[in-house]
């Protein structure tokens, strides 16, 4: 697991436990995340929206996506080909494996081993997220999530926008008792913040806890609380509910969290890897249509024809990989 | 004519998708090619586009009655 992982995590800081006083957050739900195919055909798992954890409980995040880990054969590494987003952001961290992007606005990156692309989509934006060249023609290990976060109606129109958050800006910090590492990627915990910027209040950490490893945290009352297995298995909650790979958590309500992991965590790091999510909920009203997230049918009707128009951005021919005879008439989505 | 056709259904001022269809690493969006209307020159627009299962020829109907769609399913 090469997402940013430091040998001593006992020199760094550290989050202290919320007081006596605080109100443990008990779990409401537990979905095992369905399994899907995306883009190109790659793999995911979706734990939210489900049934179980629907819109209104995730709010303000939209979906959660999976992606792997899976070893790739030679040739066998597939991406998402071109596609539009309008009315939220799009936070894609890679933990093992790289994955390429390109957008309609020309711009581009390359995200790696425990880096993180928030994308605001905005007003609307064309692109794509493929796997790099050589991962393709090698294989390889490639895992990571993609988590959708809405926008309130007033952001909906945000011009889009890119941070580009590498794994070495990451905040690091470890849990009171030295045996959890947690990686800040936005928002604040116990008095540290993550690198990331986001439009309304919300927190994204990846945590990593050592076999037996009890993390409790403090978290604002005010922001929803979920949780997804990335590997191994553990409890949550102060009933200590057993939680395994591929498991969504919803919390009730109360200002800290409580994890543990198992005695000896399944999968390739032998520790439990967990996702902690949260944010004020927006609570308006969601109009959703595959990648459009608006707010009214009308909106949705609006995103289509500027997409299916051209309004929301064309295809850059330079990323154009056949005859370049063609371009023009590619460009057009 | 293209020998799979695809026919939908769209209800007034509403969407429908047609099946999931595989696209590689290098597939881009084109135009999709309607090939027939009924009632005869209804207001539709079609895109594909990534929806649930992969991705599908989505197409909206602008009239405020229901109209037949049939499509090129080649994208």
């Amino acid at each position: 697991m090469p997402a940013v992982t430091p040998e001593r995590w006992t020199a760094l800081p550290r989050v202290a436990e919320p007081g006596e006083s605080s109100i443990d957050r008990p779990v409401e739900r537990i979905v095992t995340a369905p399994s899907l195919l995306e883009g190109a055909g790659f793999p995911v798992r979706r734990p939210w929206p489900t049934r179980e954890i629907g819109f209104r409980e995730a709010d303000p995040f939209l979906l959660l996506d999976h992606m792997g880990a899976v070893e790739y054969a030679p040739g066998e590494a597939k991406g998402a080909p071109w596609h539009p987003h309008r009315g939220f952001e799009t936070v894609t961290y890679i933990i093992d494996g790289a994955f390429e992007h390109h957008d309609s606005q020309g711009g581009g990156g390359y995200i790696s081993n425990g880096d993180t692309q928030w994308m605001t989509a905005g007003a609307g934006i064309l692109h794509d997220e493929m796997p790099p060249e050589n991962l393709v023609r090698t294989g390889g290990l490639f895992h990571g999530i993609q988590l959708w976060v809405n926008l309130p109606k007033k952001l909906k129109w945000t011009p889009p926008r890119y941070q580009s958050l590498e794994s070495n800006h990451v905040t690091l910090v470890a849990s009171e008792r030295g045996d959890a590492l947690l990686r800040i990627i936005a928002g604040d915990l116990g008095g540290y913040h993550g690198p990331g910027v986001t439009w309304t209040p919300v927190t994204v950490i990846h945590a990593t806890l050592e076999p037996n490893a009890m993390l409790r945290i403090p978290w604002p009352k005010n922001y929803n609380a979920l949780a997804y297995v990335l590997t191994g298995s553990g409890s949550v909650g102060p009933a200590g509910v057993l939680i395994h790979e591929g498991q969504g958590v919803l919390f009730g309500t109360g200002d800290a969290l409580t994890i543990t992991a198992s005695a000896s965590p399944e999968g390739p790091s032998h520790r439990l890897e967990i996702l902690l999510l949260g944010g004020e909920p927006i609570r308006e009203p969601i109009a959703s249509y595959g990648p459009f997230v608006m707010n009214t049918h009308a909106d949705i009707v609006q995103a289509f024809e500027d997409y299916q128009s051209g309004r929301m951005g064309t295809i850059p021919a330079t990323n154009f990989k056949g005859d370049s005879a063609n371009a023009d008439e590619s460009d057009r989505p | 004519m293209p020998t799979n056709p695809i026919a939908l259904k769209v209800l007034p001022r509403n969407f429908a998708s047609g099946p999931p269809f595989p696209v590689d690493n290098q597939w881009r969006p084109g135009p999709v090619t309607i090939l027939s209307t009924t009632p005869e020159g209804a207001d539709v627009i079609a895109a594909p586009m990534p929806t649930r299962g992969g991705m599908r020829i989505i197409v909206y109907n602008r009239e405020p009655f229901s109209v037949e769609v049939v499509l090129d399913p080649v994208v």
